[in-house]
């Protein structure tokens, strides 16, 4: 069985991949799909929303002959990223507590 | 399914798009496809999923109802956005995307309308006299501003040189309703006629509703 993933959490983990450096589109499905399993199309969507929200900017860099669009991280996302770890910190620590039966004060 | 294919058939689906929301979504199956590389084509193809799922997603996500509708409803745009999970888990079902909005033909709301006839039909016509009217007169002032100015700057310039002061504020005054017209001449033409176009994109749509139960009520 698989967990389903919210959307919430894809932007989450989109916004990770390009904190750690600027990428493009394949490489960002690429690395959430050692994760969770979900199409080049799921993600469209999410990267849009995250680039209108203003939490990535987008700029052409050439590569072999053609231009591969780059996302960057800005301010906003970074912030947004930041309250997304903690939440997730905070979820998790809840979900173990219960699944795992780790004893641990809420 | 090869890119050219793929693109130009998610293309052909994404007509109703804004330009600028069209180029970045085939930009980027475009870079997709060139960088899963040009040997591994058919599996991108496949792994994308079905090129009508991608574009109701991207339509729902733009606020825009995939099905045409007239009155998109929000709700399904919300719920669509926040359960986006795997693939297989998509919140449209198979059913729902075949399914077009039921409009059934109300025999009785048509009789009902053709027994109002003299009472709507007048309305109507008073209502576009009006309308035309307002128009005219519209256009007639800015014939009267275009006009007198010229006539008053004309006039300015030749007794400028009789009786100074008196030319100069014909000139003034005649410059004032040059810049009148200038400024007005754009929005009165193009008020009058999208107020037009709008009117009778609701007359139609009104009738449209009710002769046919209106696909808000129903869709």
């Amino acid at each position: 069985m698989s967990f389903p993933i919210s959307s919430g959490l894809l932007d989450a983990m989109v916004l990770s991949v390009v904190n750690r450096n600027d990428t493009y589109g394949y490489e960002i499905t690429q690395m959430i799909r050692k994760a969770v399993d979900v199409s080049e199309s799921t993600l469209y969507p999410v990267l849009r929303r995250l680039q209108k929200g203003g939490m990535l900017e987008t700029y052409d860099k050439e590569f072999m002959g053609r231009n591969r669009r780059y996302y960057r991280i800005t301010s906003v996302g970074s912030n947004a990223l930041g309250d997304y770890r903690d939440e997730w910190c905070d979820h998790k620590a809840k979900v173990d507590s219960i699944l795992l039966g780790v004893d641990e004060k809420l | 399914m090869r890119r050219e294919e793929f693109i130009s058939e998610l293309r052909s689906r994404l007509e109703r798009l804004p330009g600028e929301e069209l180029e970045a979504a085939l930009d980027y199956y475009n870079e997709i496809f060139l960088d899963a590389g040009e040997d591994k084509e058919e599996e991108t193809a496949e792994s994308l999923g079905s090129i009508d799922e991608i574009a109701r997603n991207i339509y729902v996500e733009n606020g825009i109802d995939p099905d045409g509708r007239p009155t998109f409803i929000l709700d399904e745009r919300r719920g669509e956005s926040r359960q986006e999970d795997i693939p297989q888990q998509r919140a449209y079902a198979p059913a729902q995307t075949g399914a077009a909005p039921q409009q059934s033909f109300k025999a009785s709301n048509f009789l009902l309308l053709l027994c109002l006839f003299p009472l709507w039909f007048p309305l109507l016509i008073v209502g576009f006299v009006f309308t035309f009217v307002f128009f005219i007169l519209g256009f007639v002032l800015e014939i009267v501003f275009v006009g007198a100015g010229t006539a008053m700057v004309i006039g300015g310039i030749i007794s400028l040189f009789t009786v100074p002061p008196a030319g100069l504020m014909s000139l003034g005054a005649g410059l004032i309703l040059v810049a009148l017209f200038i400024l007005t001449f754009k929005g009165v033409f193009k008020g009058t006629i999208s107020f037009f176009v709008s009117a009778i994109n609701k007359i139609v749509k009104t009738a449209h509703n009710i002769l046919f139960g209106g696909a808000a009520a129903n869709g």
